[in-house]
């Protein structure tokens, strides 16, 4: 090769280190940031606290005895263990008829044609009247509570799929059709791949409905779990134990989030050039 | 010699929806190349020199005529049998494999075991000038370095023939052309059969033995152009400017008056 040539290319190897160096010194600066805001609302809170009743807002302080207090006793365990038992299923039910029904959308345009109005139809019903109807349906049970959770949560997933589906590059099919690549391989590598990063947003935003939706079938119809002890203490007005279950509730999401389906897209998707928003 | 590859009354008709009535975008396409010959076909954009690729790369089986590589008809090779390396416009790497196992893929699809073909795409991205970026994903690379890997990608799995689809049309002028010269050391060094497709006459007079011109839809090739001169070339070679000028000439004469012709 010219030697011009691989001057050129040496020098774009360079840029590329440096933007990469440059880019964990911000995700760094960023962490920190992050770290320091949560610092100044604790602040915040403790503050407002101080002046105003325990009965409208208790402090950090009491209201983190209070959870200590029910991790202590294993009132947290019981009920959270019910709670993601729900989330799990209904989880699984969701991904596994919104992919499912996405992909076939986005395979068949005549199924595309009619199914488009009855996903919209589907997205736009609250989650509340599918509780009721399940409930009344299937009486109050368990089934009925991971019937109306999948059913709130499987038609965002189904327009994800659908949309990711509709994304696959043809010209990257030809391509591998050209290397003779078997239909096996042209599955595995060129198609599942693209359809991947669409798999894992639509588990993300998935997830995060489904804790919303859970929460609020159990306030309906179950007799445990975290949205029926949320209901509980706010029955007796206990103000302290609803700041206590809501937070815990919040950083449980919040480890799931960024703890786990976060890094699994870092992971994943390193071959994604990062969009700075 | 023995035609390599050899195009009779090549026809293709594209069908929209169920409707009768159908577009014409090939009609008598006739021509014969030799063994590692390198040739041009030249036509304006939309005059189905993309569709002669397709057909013969493989990708479109729907057509009319005979299409015969070394004597055997296509449509009764199984493709797994074919062996071509295809360069399109567009690199079309994937965009989640690094350099290496971009070219990996075709290595292991064309049927070469895992441990040989990172050693084989290990040489052609060396021999591409790539060496140093075996791990950079696609989108860390210019376009200039990602065309460079797919050419590499191309050679790689040692194929009979090499398509080419208008591979450097999207590239700047100073790109395309050191990427050119790579092309023809990399041709001289293993001699594949090229057939490649352009709409630039400059591109076509300086790469190729022979081309083939060809008019506008429906697609047919008029005239064959022998470009008698020795290589290595030179681009600043008055021989050069002289025949492309003639080809520039002939081309608007024909593609003009048919136009005229037709009143469009």
């Amino acid at each position: 090769m010219r030697a011009d040539v691989r001057e050129a290319a040496g020098a774009h190897l360079e840029i590329v280190e440096t933007q990469a160096m440059a880019r964990s010194t911000v995700i760094m600066g960023r962490s920190l940031a992050k770290v320091a805001s949560a610092i100044l609302i604790v602040l915040v809170w403790w503050l407002l606290a101080l002046t105003l009743s325990p009965d409208v807002l208790p402090g950090p302080l009491p209201t983190f005895r209070v959870f200590w207090n029910n991790l202590i006793t294993g009132q947290l365990h019981t009920h959270f263990f019910a709670t993601m038992i729900r989330v799990g299923l209904g989880f699984l039910f969701a991904m596994l008829l919104g992919i499912l029904a996405g992909t076939i959308m986005g395979l068949y345009q005549r199924v595309e044609l009619v199914a488009d109005l009855w996903v919209m139809v589907a997205l736009t019903i609250p989650g509340l009247c599918y509780t009721f109807l399940s409930f009344m349906w299937f009486g109050l049970n368990e089934a009925a509570a991971i019937i109306a959770i999948s059913i709130t949560v499987f038609p965002s997933i189904t327009i994800n799929m659908w949309e990711g589906v509709k994304d696959i590059d043809s010209r990257l099919i030809d391509m591998s059709k050209t290397f003779q690549a078997s239909p096996l391989r042209r599955f595995f590598q060129v198609i599942i791949p693209q359809i991947l990063p669409y798999i894992l947003a639509a588990s993300r935003f998935g997830l995060g409905l489904i804790w919303k939706v859970t929460v609020l079938i159990e306030l309906i119809g179950m007799g445990d779990g975290v949205g029926y002890m949320l209901n509980f203490w706010f029955q007796v007005y206990d103000m302290r134990q609803v700041l206590a279950w809501t937070l815990f509730f919040t950083i449980i999401m919040l480890v799931i989030e960024l703890g786990i389906l976060k890094q699994v897209e870092n992971r994943i998707f390193a071959w994604r050039p990062r969009i700075k928003v | 010699m023995a035609a390599h590859i050899e195009v009779r009354n090549l026809r293709k008709v594209f069908q929209f929806g169920s409707s009768k009535r159908g577009l014409l975008a090939l009609s008598e396409v006739n021509f014969a190349i030799k063994p590692g010959e390198f040739v041009c076909i030249l036509g304006p954009s939309g005059c189905g020199k993309s569709t002669i690729l397709n057909i013969l790369g493989g990708l479109d089986a729907t057509y009319e005529g005979e299409v015969l590589v070394d004597g055997v008809s296509l449509s009764s090779t199984p493709s797994q049998k074919r062996r071509i390396g295809y360069i399109f416009q567009e690199p079309r790497l994937l965009p989640w494999r690094s350099v290496l196992r971009n070219i990996t893929f075709a290595l292991e699809s064309v049927g070469h075991p895992r441990s040989a073909a990172r050693e084989t795409a290990q040489s052609f991205i060396n021999l591409v000038g790539l060496t140093g970026f075996e791990h950079h994903y696609p989108y860390q690379l210019s376009g200039g370095m990602q065309q460079r890997t797919s050419i590499a990608r191309a050679f790689a799995v040692d194929p009979d023939i090499l398509y080419m689809d208008e591979p450097f049309s999207s590239l700047d002028e100073i790109t395309a052309r050191s990427l050119r010269e790579e092309l023809l050391e990399i041709w001289r060094k293993t001699h594949k059969t090229i057939l490649f497709v352009t709409h630039n006459s400059m591109e076509a007079t300086f790469l190729s033995d022979r081309i083939f011109l060809m008019t506008r839809r429906p697609g047919r090739i008029y005239e064959e152009v022998t470009v008698d001169l020795p290589r290595p070339r030179a681009l600043d070679d008055p021989r050069l400017f002289a025949l492309n000028n003639r080809i520039v000439t002939n081309f608007l004469s024909t593609i003009g008056e048919l136009r005229g012709a037709r009143g469009a």
